[in-house]
């Protein structure tokens, strides 16, 4: 058990740690719910982005460098993408 | 149903709802506390066993290797759904060339700034997901991560280039590749039935920690990894702009 020392406990957490946690935690909730809220579908796009963002700081914070990468090219590269090209498609079917 | 019942609806299983989360939060671990024994476990072995510094990457491609194998297939499968789903329609096309003849749509133009930006970006940004994609047994990343960065490049292409001809072409040529790493995975797996071992086992020598190719059998199917997710996601992002071709292509460009 080499690494039984590296788990700390809560109690043990830094401060400023916690505080990062706490707000970034409360950052995620409001723009998760701005998301919802954003009817339009072009602005929805643009606040998802967002809220992926916030979404890798979370990640990062956490600890986590292989999920937050993931997530940071998946969200920046292919979901806003992939629904934009979707959305221009669904706009020339309009037309 | 009407709004005010879709309310009513919703209240309903709200109560519910909270009450089961409070109950199944009650019984969790405590946060980032000691009790999470698997972790220690699986660093431990990590280190031990497989001899990869990267706790995750031996997580995911040594102790549970065919976890990873069916998680590969899944993303396999629903790129099949999404070409099968895309797929050109032979009166689609007819109908919207003659759509375009009669509007005399034009195409837009790249500006300049786009195309000298993205030339010289692809480089930089191929060059960082092979990076992140080969150095996983070292530090944070992996084949998914570096396959997707390397996936990028293709929107970039696509941002820079128009692909009059060369969508179908690109697409058979990605396909290959993620068969290619679909293939490796399998294979890398079978190898382990010829010496004598169980599927997946890591059969192959382990060089010491901290190399890049630490870790026996990981290296190799890190690799097939990388090219089944760069293939599967260029594969996905033609699927999608091909959608707009249908519209642009006989432009006269």
């Amino acid at each position: 058990m080499q690494f039984a020392h590296f788990c700390i406990s809560a109690g043990e957490l830094p401060m400023m740690e916690l505080l990062l946690q706490f707000l970034i935690l409360l950052f995620i909730c409001a723009a998760g719910t701005g998301v919802v809220l954003t009817r339009s579908p072009l602005p929805q796009t643009i606040a998802a982005g967002f809220y992926g963002g916030l979404l890798i700081l979370f990640f990062v914070i956490f600890q986590a460098p292989d999920v937050a990468l993931s997530e940071a090219v998946i969200n920046a590269g292919f979901t806003t993408a992939i629904v934009l090209l979707v959305w221009t498609r669904i706009l020339k079917d309009k037309t | 149903m009407s709004r005010t019942a879709r309310l009513m609806l919703f209240f309903l299983a709200l109560g519910p709802f909270v009450l089961a989360c409070c109950w199944a939060i009650a019984g969790l671990p405590r946060f980032s506390g000691p009790e999470h024994r698997y972790g220690a476990l699986a660093a431990d072995q990590s280190l031990s066993a497989s001899k990869i510094n990267n706790a995750v990457t031996a997580v995911t491609f040594d102790i549970r290797g065919f976890d990873t194998l069916a998680e590969e297939f899944i993303l396999f499968a629903a790129i099949t759904g999404i070409l099968l789903l895309l797929r050109m329609k032979r009166e689609e096309k007819q109908e919207n060339d003659l759509d375009r003849a009669r509007k005399g749509r034009i195409m837009f133009k790249t500006s300049g700034a786009v195309v000298f930006l993205g030339r010289h970006l692809m480089i930089i940004v191929a060059l960082v997901g092979l990076s992140i994609a080969l150095h996983a047994t070292v530090s944070p990343g992996g084949g998914f991560q570096g396959g997707v960065i390397i996936a990028s490049v293709m929107l970039i292409f696509i941002f820079v280039n128009s692909l009059h001809g060369a969508a179908e072409m690109l697409t058979r040529i990605f396909e290959i590749v993620e068969s290619i790493g679909m293939l490796g995975y399998l294979a890398c797996g079978v190898c382990g039935w010829f010496a004598g071992a169980s599927f997946l086992e890591n059969i192959l020598p382990k060089a010491d920690r901290g190399e890049l190719l630490s870790g026996g059998l990981v290296p190799l199917i890190n690799f097939s990894v990388l090219l089944a997710v760069a293939g599967g996601f260029c594969v996905l992002l033609l699927e999608f702009v091909k959608q707009e071709l249908i519209h642009i292509r006989g432009d006269g460009q």
